[in-house]
Protein backbone atom coordinates (compact mmCIF):
# COMPACT_ATOMS: atom_id res chain seq x y z
CA UNK A 1 0.00 0.00 0.00
CA UNK A 2 1.71 3.36 -0.99
CA UNK A 3 -0.95 5.82 0.15
CA UNK A 4 0.13 8.00 2.47
CA UNK A 5 -1.06 9.05 5.58
CA UNK A 6 -4.24 11.41 5.69
CA UNK A 7 -5.36 13.73 8.37
CA UNK A 8 -8.74 14.43 7.30
CA UNK A 9 -11.19 12.84 5.15
CA UNK A 10 -11.83 16.15 3.48
CA UNK A 11 -8.62 16.49 1.46
CA UNK A 12 -9.06 12.36 0.17
CA UNK A 13 -9.57 13.32 -3.58
CA UNK A 14 -10.23 10.84 -6.38
CA UNK A 15 -7.27 9.53 -7.23
CA UNK A 16 -6.85 8.78 -3.45
CA UNK A 17 -9.83 6.47 -3.48
CA UNK A 18 -9.45 5.04 -6.85
CA UNK A 19 -5.53 3.78 -5.56
CA UNK A 20 -7.62 2.29 -2.44
CA UNK A 21 -10.10 0.04 -4.38
CA UNK A 22 -7.52 -1.12 -6.96
CA UNK A 23 -4.83 -1.91 -4.09
CA UNK A 24 -8.23 -3.90 -3.14
CA UNK A 25 -8.75 -5.50 -6.04
CA UNK A 26 -5.23 -6.43 -6.06
CA UNK A 27 -5.17 -8.68 -3.04
CA UNK A 28 -8.58 -9.69 -3.75
CA UNK A 29 -7.40 -11.13 -7.00
CA UNK A 30 -4.15 -12.67 -4.80
CA UNK A 31 -6.39 -14.39 -2.53
CA UNK A 32 -4.96 -12.23 0.19
CA UNK A 33 -7.33 -12.64 2.19
CA UNK A 34 -6.36 -11.45 5.58
CA UNK A 35 -4.84 -8.39 3.96
CA UNK A 36 -8.13 -7.50 2.77
CA UNK A 37 -10.14 -8.25 5.89
CA UNK A 38 -7.70 -5.75 7.45
CA UNK A 39 -8.91 -2.78 5.23
CA UNK A 40 -12.24 -2.96 7.19
CA UNK A 41 -13.04 -1.69 10.95
CA UNK A 42 -13.94 -3.71 13.60
CA UNK A 43 -17.88 -3.81 12.84
CA UNK A 44 -17.81 -3.43 9.21
CA UNK A 45 -20.27 -4.79 6.82
CA UNK A 46 -19.91 -6.70 3.74
CA UNK A 47 -23.39 -6.80 1.39
CA UNK A 48 -24.51 -7.63 -2.14
CA UNK A 49 -28.33 -7.16 -2.61
CA UNK A 50 -30.74 -8.93 -4.31
CA UNK A 51 -32.36 -7.58 -7.14
CA UNK A 52 -35.71 -6.92 -5.89
CA UNK A 53 -34.89 -5.14 -3.13
CA UNK A 54 -36.84 -2.00 -3.95
CA UNK A 55 -34.77 0.17 -1.00
CA UNK A 56 -34.93 -2.18 1.83
CA UNK A 57 -32.01 -2.84 3.77
CA UNK A 58 -30.59 -6.08 4.86
CA UNK A 59 -31.99 -5.85 7.66
CA UNK A 60 -35.56 -6.09 6.30
CA UNK A 61 -34.80 -7.87 3.27
CA UNK A 62 -33.42 -11.07 2.09
CA UNK A 63 -29.98 -10.58 0.09
CA UNK A 64 -27.70 -12.65 -1.42
CA UNK A 65 -24.88 -11.90 1.20
CA UNK A 66 -25.50 -9.46 4.61
CA UNK A 67 -22.39 -10.22 6.33
CA UNK A 68 -22.18 -8.67 10.09
CA UNK A 69 -18.20 -8.71 11.34
CA UNK A 70 -18.90 -11.91 12.86
CA UNK A 71 -20.26 -13.70 8.81
CA UNK A 72 -17.58 -11.84 7.45
CA UNK A 73 -14.58 -13.39 9.53
CA UNK A 74 -16.48 -16.82 9.27
CA UNK A 75 -16.41 -15.95 5.45
CA UNK A 76 -12.73 -15.18 5.56
CA UNK A 77 -11.87 -18.07 7.67
CA UNK A 78 -14.07 -20.52 4.87
CA UNK A 79 -11.99 -18.88 1.87
CA UNK A 80 -8.81 -20.02 3.48
CA UNK A 81 -10.00 -23.73 3.76
CA UNK A 82 -9.44 -25.82 1.38
CA UNK A 83 -13.24 -27.49 2.46
CA UNK A 84 -14.43 -24.40 0.68
CA UNK A 85 -15.11 -26.57 -1.95
CA UNK A 86 -17.13 -24.07 -4.00
CA UNK A 87 -13.83 -22.13 -4.23
CA UNK A 88 -10.99 -25.39 -4.36
CA UNK A 89 -9.90 -24.64 -6.96
CA UNK A 90 -10.10 -21.06 -6.39
CA UNK A 91 -11.56 -19.17 -8.98
CA UNK A 92 -9.82 -16.26 -11.21
CA UNK A 93 -10.81 -12.87 -10.99
CA UNK A 94 -10.01 -9.93 -13.35
CA UNK A 95 -11.51 -6.56 -11.84
CA UNK A 96 -12.24 -3.64 -13.72
CA UNK A 97 -13.26 -0.19 -11.33
CA UNK A 98 -14.34 2.87 -13.03
CA UNK A 99 -16.42 6.55 -13.00
CA UNK A 100 -15.74 6.18 -8.80
CA UNK A 101 -17.70 9.23 -7.23
CA UNK A 102 -17.17 10.55 -4.05
CA UNK A 103 -19.03 12.77 -1.53
CA UNK A 104 -18.30 13.36 2.51
CA UNK A 105 -21.24 12.61 4.79
CA UNK A 106 -20.22 13.53 8.01
CA UNK A 107 -17.90 11.36 9.41
CA UNK A 108 -17.81 9.08 5.98
CA UNK A 109 -17.08 9.39 2.82
CA UNK A 110 -19.38 8.17 0.35
CA UNK A 111 -18.24 5.83 -2.52
CA UNK A 112 -19.94 5.06 -5.34
CA UNK A 113 -17.73 3.16 -8.71
CA UNK A 114 -18.76 1.02 -11.53
CA UNK A 115 -17.20 -2.57 -11.71
CA UNK A 116 -17.01 -5.53 -13.99
CA UNK A 117 -15.24 -8.45 -12.33
CA UNK A 118 -14.53 -11.43 -14.54
CA UNK A 119 -14.96 -14.44 -12.91
CA UNK A 120 -13.28 -17.57 -14.83
CA UNK A 121 -13.52 -21.28 -13.74
CA UNK A 122 -14.73 -24.73 -15.33
CA UNK A 123 -13.63 -23.57 -18.52
CA UNK A 124 -15.84 -20.85 -17.85
CA UNK A 125 -15.65 -17.02 -18.20
CA UNK A 126 -18.88 -15.27 -16.15
CA UNK A 127 -18.97 -10.83 -15.95
CA UNK A 128 -20.48 -9.94 -12.99
CA UNK A 129 -21.58 -6.07 -13.39
CA UNK A 130 -22.61 -3.79 -11.49
CA UNK A 131 -21.67 -0.78 -8.96
CA UNK A 132 -19.99 -0.59 -6.03
CA UNK A 133 -21.91 1.85 -2.94
CA UNK A 134 -18.80 1.82 -0.05
CA UNK A 135 -19.13 4.04 3.28
CA UNK A 136 -14.99 4.63 3.84
CA UNK A 137 -13.79 5.99 7.18
CA UNK A 138 -10.54 7.50 8.15
CA UNK A 139 -8.51 5.61 10.70
CA UNK A 140 -5.06 6.32 11.54
CA UNK A 141 -4.21 8.43 8.58
CA UNK A 142 -5.93 5.38 6.46
CA UNK A 143 -9.29 4.70 4.34
CA UNK A 144 -10.77 1.66 5.75
CA UNK A 145 -14.44 0.33 4.76
CA UNK A 146 -17.17 0.61 7.26
CA UNK A 147 -19.76 -0.60 4.71
CA UNK A 148 -18.35 -3.10 1.67
CA UNK A 149 -21.73 -3.12 -0.48
CA UNK A 150 -21.25 -4.61 -4.25
CA UNK A 151 -24.92 -4.25 -5.87
CA UNK A 152 -25.19 -6.51 -9.15
CA UNK A 153 -27.08 -4.72 -12.40
CA UNK A 154 -27.47 -7.35 -14.06
CA UNK A 155 -31.33 -7.15 -15.96
CA UNK A 156 -31.30 -10.87 -15.12
CA UNK A 157 -29.71 -13.02 -12.57
CA UNK A 158 -26.86 -15.00 -15.17
CA UNK A 159 -25.62 -18.44 -15.06
CA UNK A 160 -23.05 -18.59 -12.88
CA UNK A 161 -24.18 -15.90 -10.29
CA UNK A 162 -22.34 -17.90 -7.51
CA UNK A 163 -21.39 -15.71 -5.15
CA UNK A 164 -18.38 -18.17 -3.42
CA UNK A 165 -15.49 -15.08 -3.95
CA UNK A 166 -16.01 -11.59 -3.27
CA UNK A 167 -17.69 -9.86 -5.82
CA UNK B 1 -37.02 -43.70 -24.48
CA UNK B 2 -35.91 -46.18 -22.46
CA UNK B 3 -38.59 -48.62 -20.65
CA UNK B 4 -36.95 -47.79 -17.06
CA UNK B 5 -34.34 -45.20 -15.89
CA UNK B 6 -34.11 -46.62 -12.50
CA UNK B 7 -32.43 -50.55 -11.73
CA UNK B 8 -33.81 -51.59 -8.55
CA UNK B 9 -33.37 -55.22 -7.65
CA UNK B 10 -34.27 -54.96 -3.51
CA UNK B 11 -32.81 -58.28 -3.05
CA UNK B 12 -29.91 -57.71 -4.48
CA UNK B 13 -29.47 -54.23 -3.16
CA UNK B 14 -29.65 -52.64 -6.23
CA UNK B 15 -30.55 -49.32 -6.51
CA UNK B 16 -29.13 -46.73 -9.69
CA UNK B 17 -30.16 -44.25 -11.90
CA UNK B 18 -29.26 -43.91 -15.48
CA UNK B 19 -27.41 -41.12 -16.64
CA UNK B 20 -28.88 -39.45 -19.47
CA UNK B 21 -32.13 -38.76 -16.90
CA UNK B 22 -29.73 -35.40 -16.41
CA UNK B 23 -28.25 -35.54 -19.78
CA UNK B 24 -30.19 -35.97 -22.67
CA UNK B 25 -32.50 -33.48 -23.99
CA UNK B 26 -35.04 -36.52 -25.32
CA UNK B 27 -35.53 -37.03 -21.08
CA UNK B 28 -36.02 -33.02 -20.96
CA UNK B 29 -38.27 -32.83 -23.12
CA UNK B 30 -40.41 -35.88 -21.84
CA UNK B 31 -40.42 -34.33 -18.63
CA UNK B 32 -41.88 -31.25 -19.85
CA UNK B 33 -44.90 -33.13 -21.12
CA UNK B 34 -45.46 -36.03 -18.54
CA UNK B 35 -44.50 -34.02 -15.34
CA UNK B 36 -44.28 -29.82 -15.90
CA UNK B 37 -47.49 -30.04 -18.04
CA UNK B 38 -49.13 -32.62 -15.80
CA UNK B 39 -48.76 -32.52 -12.13
CA UNK B 40 -49.54 -29.36 -9.78
CA UNK B 41 -46.76 -27.04 -9.91
CA UNK B 42 -46.28 -24.21 -6.83
CA UNK B 43 -46.37 -20.84 -8.10
CA UNK B 44 -45.78 -18.63 -4.91
CA UNK B 45 -47.15 -17.14 -1.99
CA UNK B 46 -49.87 -15.18 -1.99
CA UNK B 47 -48.40 -12.67 0.18
CA UNK B 48 -46.18 -11.80 -2.58
CA UNK B 49 -48.99 -9.76 -3.53
CA UNK B 50 -50.40 -7.74 -0.54
CA UNK B 51 -52.58 -5.25 -2.24
CA UNK B 52 -55.09 -5.75 -5.00
CA UNK B 53 -53.66 -4.93 -8.62
CA UNK B 54 -50.03 -6.22 -7.52
CA UNK B 55 -48.69 -8.35 -10.00
CA UNK B 56 -45.31 -10.66 -10.14
CA UNK B 57 -44.24 -12.32 -13.76
CA UNK B 58 -42.51 -15.96 -12.93
CA UNK B 59 -41.89 -18.89 -15.02
CA UNK B 60 -42.67 -22.04 -14.75
CA UNK B 61 -42.62 -25.36 -16.23
CA UNK B 62 -41.27 -23.20 -19.19
CA UNK B 63 -44.30 -20.55 -19.27
CA UNK B 64 -44.56 -17.10 -18.78
CA UNK B 65 -46.81 -16.23 -16.58
CA UNK B 66 -48.28 -13.30 -14.87
CA UNK B 67 -48.96 -14.19 -11.00
CA UNK B 68 -51.79 -11.62 -9.90
CA UNK B 69 -54.34 -10.44 -7.47
CA UNK B 70 -57.31 -8.73 -9.24
CA UNK B 71 -58.90 -5.89 -8.10
CA UNK B 72 -61.09 -7.62 -6.32
CA UNK B 73 -58.41 -9.51 -4.37
CA UNK B 74 -59.00 -12.98 -6.20
CA UNK B 75 -55.69 -14.32 -7.21
CA UNK B 76 -55.30 -15.14 -10.75
CA UNK B 77 -52.45 -16.97 -13.13
CA UNK B 78 -52.56 -15.56 -16.78
CA UNK B 79 -50.16 -16.77 -19.70
CA UNK B 80 -47.97 -13.73 -20.03
CA UNK B 81 -48.93 -13.70 -24.01
CA UNK B 82 -51.38 -11.75 -25.68
CA UNK B 83 -54.43 -13.72 -26.97
CA UNK B 84 -54.05 -11.37 -30.53
CA UNK B 85 -50.93 -11.71 -31.61
CA UNK B 86 -48.69 -13.25 -28.85
CA UNK B 87 -46.78 -10.30 -27.32
CA UNK B 88 -45.69 -10.53 -24.12
CA UNK B 89 -48.09 -8.72 -21.76
CA UNK B 90 -46.29 -7.98 -18.41
CA UNK B 91 -42.72 -6.49 -19.89
CA UNK B 92 -41.99 -5.17 -16.06
CA UNK B 93 -40.70 -7.54 -13.26
CA UNK B 94 -43.60 -6.41 -11.18
CA UNK B 95 -45.56 -3.77 -10.36
CA UNK B 96 -49.43 -2.79 -9.71
CA UNK B 97 -52.35 -2.05 -11.91
CA UNK B 98 -55.64 -1.61 -12.52
CA UNK B 99 -55.36 -2.65 -16.28
CA UNK B 100 -52.88 -4.63 -18.17
CA UNK B 101 -52.13 -3.64 -21.49
CA UNK B 102 -50.55 -4.68 -24.82
CA UNK B 103 -47.84 -1.89 -26.38
CA UNK B 104 -48.39 -3.69 -29.81
CA UNK B 105 -51.66 -3.17 -31.04
CA UNK B 106 -52.80 -1.23 -27.28
CA UNK B 107 -55.21 -4.42 -26.45
CA UNK B 108 -56.23 -3.85 -22.57
CA UNK B 109 -57.50 -6.39 -20.19
CA UNK B 110 -58.61 -5.70 -16.58
CA UNK B 111 -56.91 -7.96 -13.57
CA UNK B 112 -59.91 -10.79 -14.29
CA UNK B 113 -58.38 -11.28 -18.03
CA UNK B 114 -61.35 -9.44 -19.98
CA UNK B 115 -60.77 -7.88 -22.50
CA UNK B 116 -61.86 -4.53 -21.90
CA UNK B 117 -60.81 -2.17 -24.74
CA UNK B 118 -58.88 -2.04 -27.98
CA UNK B 119 -58.30 0.62 -30.85
CA UNK B 120 -60.43 0.97 -33.61
CA UNK B 121 -62.87 -2.34 -32.40
CA UNK B 122 -65.30 -1.40 -35.58
CA UNK B 123 -63.47 -4.11 -37.63
CA UNK B 124 -64.13 -6.54 -35.29
CA UNK B 125 -67.74 -8.43 -34.94
CA UNK B 126 -69.59 -6.61 -32.46
CA UNK B 127 -71.26 -9.05 -30.44
CA UNK B 128 -69.81 -9.96 -27.32
CA UNK B 129 -68.62 -13.44 -28.13
CA UNK B 130 -65.35 -12.23 -30.03
CA UNK B 131 -64.25 -10.35 -26.49
CA UNK B 132 -65.18 -13.05 -24.87
CA UNK B 133 -62.83 -15.54 -26.70
CA UNK B 134 -59.85 -13.19 -26.35
CA UNK B 135 -59.42 -12.60 -22.82
CA UNK B 136 -56.10 -13.45 -21.30
CA UNK B 137 -55.81 -16.78 -21.36
CA UNK B 138 -55.74 -18.61 -17.27
CA UNK B 139 -53.65 -21.67 -16.32
CA UNK B 140 -56.03 -24.53 -16.68
CA UNK B 141 -56.16 -24.65 -13.10
CA UNK B 142 -54.94 -22.69 -9.41
CA UNK B 143 -55.53 -23.62 -5.79
CA UNK B 144 -54.42 -22.12 -3.10
CA UNK B 145 -53.53 -24.03 0.56
CA UNK B 146 -52.35 -22.27 3.32
CA UNK B 147 -51.50 -19.39 1.31
CA UNK B 148 -49.20 -21.65 -0.89
CA UNK B 149 -50.34 -20.69 -4.72
CA UNK B 150 -50.01 -24.10 -7.42
CA UNK B 151 -51.15 -23.97 -10.59
CA UNK B 152 -51.31 -26.88 -13.01
CA UNK B 153 -51.65 -26.62 -16.87
CA UNK B 154 -53.39 -30.27 -16.95
CA UNK B 155 -57.35 -29.86 -17.07
CA UNK B 156 -57.72 -33.36 -15.88
CA UNK B 157 -55.34 -33.02 -13.09
CA UNK B 158 -56.80 -34.33 -9.58
CA UNK B 159 -58.13 -31.78 -6.98
CA UNK B 160 -54.61 -30.16 -5.46
CA UNK B 161 -55.79 -31.73 -2.06
CA UNK B 162 -55.52 -35.23 -3.52
CA UNK B 163 -52.35 -34.40 -5.16
CA UNK B 164 -50.32 -33.31 -1.91
CA UNK B 165 -52.24 -35.95 -0.02
CA UNK B 166 -50.47 -36.63 3.12
CA UNK B 167 -47.93 -33.94 2.75
CA UNK B 168 -50.30 -31.00 2.76
CA UNK B 169 -50.08 -31.85 6.53
CA UNK B 170 -46.53 -30.54 6.31
CA UNK B 171 -47.25 -27.75 4.23
CA UNK B 172 -49.90 -26.76 7.32
CA UNK B 173 -46.90 -26.80 10.17
CA UNK B 174 -45.18 -23.95 8.39
CA UNK B 175 -48.37 -21.83 7.95
CA UNK B 176 -48.73 -22.61 11.75
CA UNK B 177 -45.71 -21.02 13.00
CA UNK B 178 -47.90 -17.80 13.85
CA UNK B 179 -51.39 -17.20 14.44
CA UNK B 180 -50.83 -14.06 12.59
CA UNK B 181 -49.93 -15.91 9.41
CA UNK B 182 -46.60 -15.88 7.56
CA UNK B 183 -45.34 -13.26 4.73
CA UNK B 184 -42.78 -13.56 2.05
CA UNK B 185 -39.77 -10.83 2.80
CA UNK B 186 -38.97 -8.80 0.26
CA UNK B 187 -35.66 -10.09 -1.60
CA UNK B 188 -35.52 -13.34 -3.80
CA UNK B 189 -32.69 -14.83 -4.45
CA UNK B 190 -32.51 -15.41 -8.16
CA UNK B 191 -29.84 -17.31 -9.49
CA UNK B 192 -28.82 -20.15 -11.55
CA UNK B 193 -27.04 -24.21 -11.58
CA UNK B 194 -25.90 -25.27 -14.35
CA UNK B 195 -26.84 -28.48 -13.81
CA UNK B 196 -30.34 -30.70 -14.35
CA UNK B 197 -33.34 -30.00 -11.85
CA UNK B 198 -33.26 -33.31 -10.10
CA UNK B 199 -29.47 -32.96 -8.90
CA UNK B 200 -30.79 -29.96 -7.04
CA UNK B 201 -34.18 -32.26 -5.73
CA UNK B 202 -31.27 -35.15 -4.65
CA UNK B 203 -28.95 -32.50 -2.97
CA UNK B 204 -31.73 -31.53 -0.78
CA UNK B 205 -33.11 -35.00 0.48
CA UNK B 206 -29.43 -36.36 0.92
CA UNK B 207 -28.68 -35.83 4.52
CA UNK B 208 -25.08 -37.89 3.45
CA UNK B 209 -23.79 -35.22 1.55
CA UNK B 210 -24.30 -33.05 4.71
CA UNK B 211 -21.09 -33.25 7.03
CA UNK B 212 -18.39 -33.91 3.70
CA UNK B 213 -19.86 -31.44 1.56
CA UNK B 214 -20.01 -28.56 4.74
CA UNK B 215 -17.19 -29.35 6.61
CA UNK B 216 -16.25 -25.14 6.34
CA UNK B 217 -19.91 -24.56 7.66
CA UNK B 218 -19.79 -27.38 10.29
CA UNK B 219 -16.14 -25.20 11.84
CA UNK B 220 -18.23 -21.93 11.21
CA UNK B 221 -21.39 -23.05 13.91
CA UNK B 222 -18.49 -24.65 15.89
CA UNK B 223 -17.10 -21.42 16.76
CA UNK B 224 -19.80 -19.90 17.44
CA UNK B 225 -20.13 -22.97 20.21
CA UNK B 226 -22.72 -25.26 18.27
CA UNK B 227 -22.38 -28.87 16.94
CA UNK B 228 -24.77 -30.45 14.35
CA UNK B 229 -24.72 -33.19 12.21
CA UNK B 230 -27.74 -34.99 9.85
CA UNK B 231 -27.94 -37.95 12.24
CA UNK B 232 -31.31 -39.24 13.98
CA UNK B 233 -33.26 -37.66 11.53
CA UNK B 234 -36.02 -39.46 9.55
CA UNK B 235 -37.88 -39.35 6.36
CA UNK B 236 -41.26 -40.17 5.16
CA UNK B 237 -42.18 -40.92 1.52
CA UNK B 238 -45.01 -39.28 1.13
CA UNK B 239 -48.31 -39.48 -1.49
CA UNK B 240 -46.88 -39.20 -5.28
CA UNK B 241 -43.35 -38.61 -4.69
CA UNK B 242 -43.58 -35.61 -2.39
CA UNK B 243 -40.97 -36.93 0.48
CA UNK B 244 -39.80 -35.11 3.75
CA UNK B 245 -36.79 -34.99 6.17
CA UNK B 246 -37.77 -34.52 9.97
CA UNK B 247 -34.57 -33.57 12.56
CA UNK B 248 -34.65 -33.04 15.79
CA UNK B 249 -31.81 -30.66 17.19
CA UNK B 250 -30.49 -30.45 13.60
CA UNK B 251 -29.85 -26.56 14.10
CA UNK B 252 -31.00 -23.60 16.11
CA UNK B 253 -34.36 -22.44 14.58
CA UNK B 254 -34.75 -18.83 14.97
CA UNK B 255 -38.08 -18.19 16.77
CA UNK B 256 -38.03 -21.88 18.64
CA UNK B 257 -34.96 -23.11 19.08
CA UNK B 258 -31.83 -21.41 20.21
CA UNK B 259 -27.84 -21.91 19.46
CA UNK B 260 -25.07 -19.12 20.66
CA UNK B 261 -25.09 -16.82 17.75
CA UNK B 262 -28.69 -15.90 18.19
CA UNK B 263 -27.62 -14.05 21.54
CA UNK B 264 -29.45 -13.76 24.63
CA UNK B 265 -32.66 -11.42 23.59
CA UNK B 266 -33.33 -14.57 20.94
CA UNK B 267 -33.13 -16.97 23.83
CA UNK B 268 -36.00 -14.75 25.63
CA UNK B 269 -37.92 -14.50 23.03
CA UNK B 270 -37.65 -18.03 22.05
CA UNK B 271 -39.01 -19.31 25.37
CA UNK B 272 -41.99 -16.66 25.40
CA UNK B 273 -42.41 -17.74 21.36
CA UNK B 274 -42.74 -21.57 22.57
CA UNK B 275 -45.04 -20.99 25.43
CA UNK B 276 -47.74 -19.40 23.00
CA UNK B 277 -47.29 -22.02 20.89
CA UNK B 278 -48.03 -24.89 23.16
CA UNK B 279 -51.24 -22.45 24.33
CA UNK B 280 -52.35 -22.56 21.17
CA UNK B 281 -51.48 -25.91 19.37
CA UNK B 282 -51.98 -29.26 20.69
CA UNK B 283 -48.98 -30.91 22.14
CA UNK B 284 -48.16 -32.78 18.96
CA UNK B 285 -48.34 -30.12 16.79
CA UNK B 286 -46.75 -27.53 18.70
CA UNK B 287 -44.16 -29.93 19.58
CA UNK B 288 -43.91 -31.01 15.73
CA UNK B 289 -43.57 -26.92 14.72
CA UNK B 290 -41.13 -25.64 17.48
CA UNK B 291 -38.57 -28.79 18.19
CA UNK B 292 -38.35 -30.44 14.92
CA UNK B 293 -36.58 -28.60 11.68
CA UNK B 294 -38.01 -30.07 8.38
CA UNK B 295 -36.91 -30.18 4.48
CA UNK B 296 -40.19 -30.80 2.72
CA UNK B 297 -40.04 -31.77 -1.13
CA UNK B 298 -43.60 -31.11 -3.16
CA UNK B 299 -42.96 -33.11 -6.36
CA UNK B 300 -41.58 -31.50 -8.55
CA UNK B 301 -40.86 -27.78 -8.57
CA UNK B 302 -40.76 -26.78 -4.76
CA UNK B 303 -38.36 -27.34 -1.36
CA UNK B 304 -39.56 -25.90 2.13
CA UNK B 305 -36.80 -25.40 4.07
CA UNK B 306 -38.43 -25.39 7.64
CA UNK B 307 -34.54 -25.34 9.40
CA UNK B 308 -32.72 -22.47 10.40
CA UNK B 309 -35.24 -19.93 9.05
CA UNK B 310 -37.67 -20.83 6.63
CA UNK B 311 -36.56 -20.78 2.51
CA UNK B 312 -39.24 -21.54 -0.24
CA UNK B 313 -37.15 -23.02 -3.15
CA UNK B 314 -38.79 -22.90 -6.53
CA UNK B 315 -36.57 -24.74 -9.18
CA UNK B 316 -37.15 -24.10 -12.62
CA UNK B 317 -35.21 -26.26 -15.11
CA UNK B 318 -34.06 -24.10 -18.38
CA UNK B 319 -32.28 -27.02 -19.93
CA UNK B 320 -30.80 -30.18 -19.25
CA UNK B 321 -27.80 -28.91 -17.80
CA UNK B 322 -29.66 -25.39 -16.71
CA UNK B 323 -31.86 -25.01 -13.67
CA UNK B 324 -32.74 -21.05 -12.46
CA UNK B 325 -33.70 -21.41 -8.65
CA UNK B 326 -35.37 -18.83 -7.01
CA UNK B 327 -35.22 -19.02 -3.09
CA UNK B 328 -37.98 -16.66 -0.85
CA UNK B 329 -37.12 -15.75 2.94
CA UNK B 330 -40.74 -16.92 4.57
CA UNK B 331 -41.64 -15.21 8.20
CA UNK B 332 -44.20 -14.75 10.78
CA UNK B 333 -46.40 -11.81 9.81
CA UNK B 334 -46.24 -10.28 13.65
CA UNK B 335 -42.15 -10.87 13.80
CA UNK B 336 -40.43 -7.73 15.29
CA UNK B 337 -38.25 -6.38 13.34
CA UNK B 338 -34.63 -7.33 15.01
CA UNK B 339 -35.77 -10.84 15.08
CA UNK B 340 -36.11 -10.34 11.39
CA UNK B 341 -32.85 -9.12 11.35
CA UNK B 342 -31.48 -11.89 13.05
CA UNK B 343 -33.56 -14.04 10.90
CA UNK B 344 -31.99 -13.12 7.70
CA UNK B 345 -28.58 -12.97 8.91
CA UNK B 346 -28.96 -17.03 9.93
CA UNK B 347 -30.87 -18.04 6.53
CA UNK B 348 -28.15 -15.69 4.78
CA UNK B 349 -25.18 -17.57 6.47
CA UNK B 350 -26.27 -21.10 4.84
CA UNK B 351 -28.79 -20.15 2.06
CA UNK B 352 -27.96 -19.07 -1.27
CA UNK B 353 -25.29 -18.87 -3.95
CA UNK B 354 -23.42 -16.42 -1.05
CA UNK B 355 -24.06 -18.42 1.55
CA UNK B 356 -21.34 -20.51 3.69
CA UNK B 357 -22.96 -23.96 2.45
CA UNK B 358 -25.15 -23.35 -0.93
CA UNK B 359 -22.46 -22.68 -3.06
CA UNK B 360 -20.54 -26.16 -2.09
CA UNK B 361 -24.13 -27.67 -3.03
CA UNK B 362 -24.05 -25.97 -6.09
CA UNK B 363 -20.24 -26.53 -6.61
CA UNK B 364 -21.45 -30.75 -6.17
CA UNK B 365 -24.27 -30.62 -8.93
CA UNK B 366 -22.79 -28.63 -11.43
CA UNK B 367 -19.31 -30.83 -10.85
CA UNK B 368 -21.79 -33.88 -11.31
CA UNK B 369 -23.06 -32.43 -14.29
CA UNK B 370 -19.41 -31.88 -16.26
CA UNK B 371 -18.28 -35.03 -14.86
CA UNK B 372 -20.95 -37.70 -15.92
CA UNK B 373 -20.03 -36.78 -19.88
CA UNK B 374 -17.37 -39.02 -18.95
CA UNK B 375 -19.82 -42.26 -19.55
CA UNK B 376 -22.11 -41.77 -21.92
CA UNK B 377 -22.73 -44.69 -23.90
CA UNK B 378 -20.28 -46.73 -21.78
CA UNK B 379 -22.23 -49.99 -22.63
CA UNK B 380 -20.50 -52.28 -19.60
CA UNK B 381 -22.48 -52.73 -17.24
CA UNK B 382 -23.47 -49.92 -14.08
CA UNK B 383 -20.89 -47.63 -15.55
CA UNK B 384 -23.18 -44.86 -17.09
CA UNK B 385 -24.97 -45.49 -13.66
CA UNK B 386 -25.13 -43.66 -10.59
CA UNK B 387 -25.58 -45.39 -7.28
CA UNK B 388 -28.50 -44.67 -4.95
CA UNK B 389 -28.45 -47.52 -2.98
CA UNK B 390 -27.20 -46.25 0.72
CA UNK B 391 -29.94 -47.94 3.26
CA UNK B 392 -31.72 -50.09 1.17
CA UNK B 393 -31.32 -52.85 3.36
CA UNK B 394 -33.21 -51.05 5.54
CA UNK B 395 -35.59 -50.13 3.24
CA UNK B 396 -36.23 -53.82 1.70
CA UNK B 397 -36.74 -55.11 5.57
CA UNK B 398 -39.47 -52.37 6.09
CA UNK B 399 -37.49 -50.11 8.00
CA UNK B 400 -37.65 -46.35 8.92
CA UNK B 401 -36.14 -44.05 6.39
CA UNK B 402 -33.17 -42.21 7.93
CA UNK B 403 -31.89 -39.10 6.71
CA UNK B 404 -28.36 -39.92 6.27
CA UNK B 405 -29.18 -42.79 3.40
CA UNK B 406 -30.78 -42.58 -0.01
CA UNK B 407 -34.01 -43.25 0.78
CA UNK B 408 -35.99 -40.13 0.50
CA UNK B 409 -33.82 -39.91 -2.88
CA UNK B 410 -34.88 -43.41 -4.09
CA UNK B 411 -38.54 -42.39 -3.71
CA UNK B 412 -38.40 -39.35 -5.74
CA UNK B 413 -37.10 -41.38 -8.43
CA UNK B 414 -39.33 -43.63 -8.37
CA UNK B 415 -42.30 -41.28 -8.87
CA UNK B 416 -39.83 -39.65 -11.67
CA UNK B 417 -39.37 -42.52 -13.13
CA UNK B 418 -43.06 -44.00 -13.38
CA UNK B 419 -44.23 -40.56 -15.18
CA UNK B 420 -41.55 -40.43 -17.48
CA UNK B 421 -41.77 -43.88 -18.59
CA UNK B 422 -45.78 -43.51 -18.30
CA UNK B 423 -46.47 -46.00 -15.86
CA UNK B 424 -48.06 -43.84 -13.09
CA UNK B 425 -50.88 -41.40 -13.45
CA UNK B 426 -50.52 -37.96 -12.42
Amino acid sequence: MAIATLAALDEVTRPVVEEFLYDEAELLSAWRWDDWLALFVPGARYEVPTFDVDGHSGREAQYFIADDWDLLQARITRMKSKNAHAENPPSHTHRLISNVRLALEGDELAVRANFIVHRMRDGLLDPYVGRYEHRLVLVDGRLRFALRRAVLLTEAVRPGTRLSFIL
Amino acid sequence: MAASFIDEDLEARIFRVHRDAFRSQAVFDRERSQIWNRCWLYLGHASELPNPGDYKVRKIGGRPLIFIRDVKGTIRCFYNSCPHRGTTVCRQEEGNARHLRCFYHAWTFDTEGHLVSLPSPDAYPSDSGFRERLGLRPVAGLEILHDFVFITFNEQAPPLAEYLGDAAYYLGLVADHSPAGMRVLPGTQRYFSRANWKLGVENAMDGYHFSPSHITFLEYLKSTGFTTSDEGGRGLKLDRGHVVGIQNGHSGRVGFDWEPRFGEAERARIEANRQALFARLDRERASLIADYSRTLFMFPNLLLFDIEGISIRLLEPVAPNLTEISAFALAPRDEPPEATDLRLKILASFIGPGGLATPDDLEAQEAIQRAIEATAGDPRRGVDWNDVSRGIALEAEGGPVRTIDEGRVRHFWRRWNGLVTGTQEV
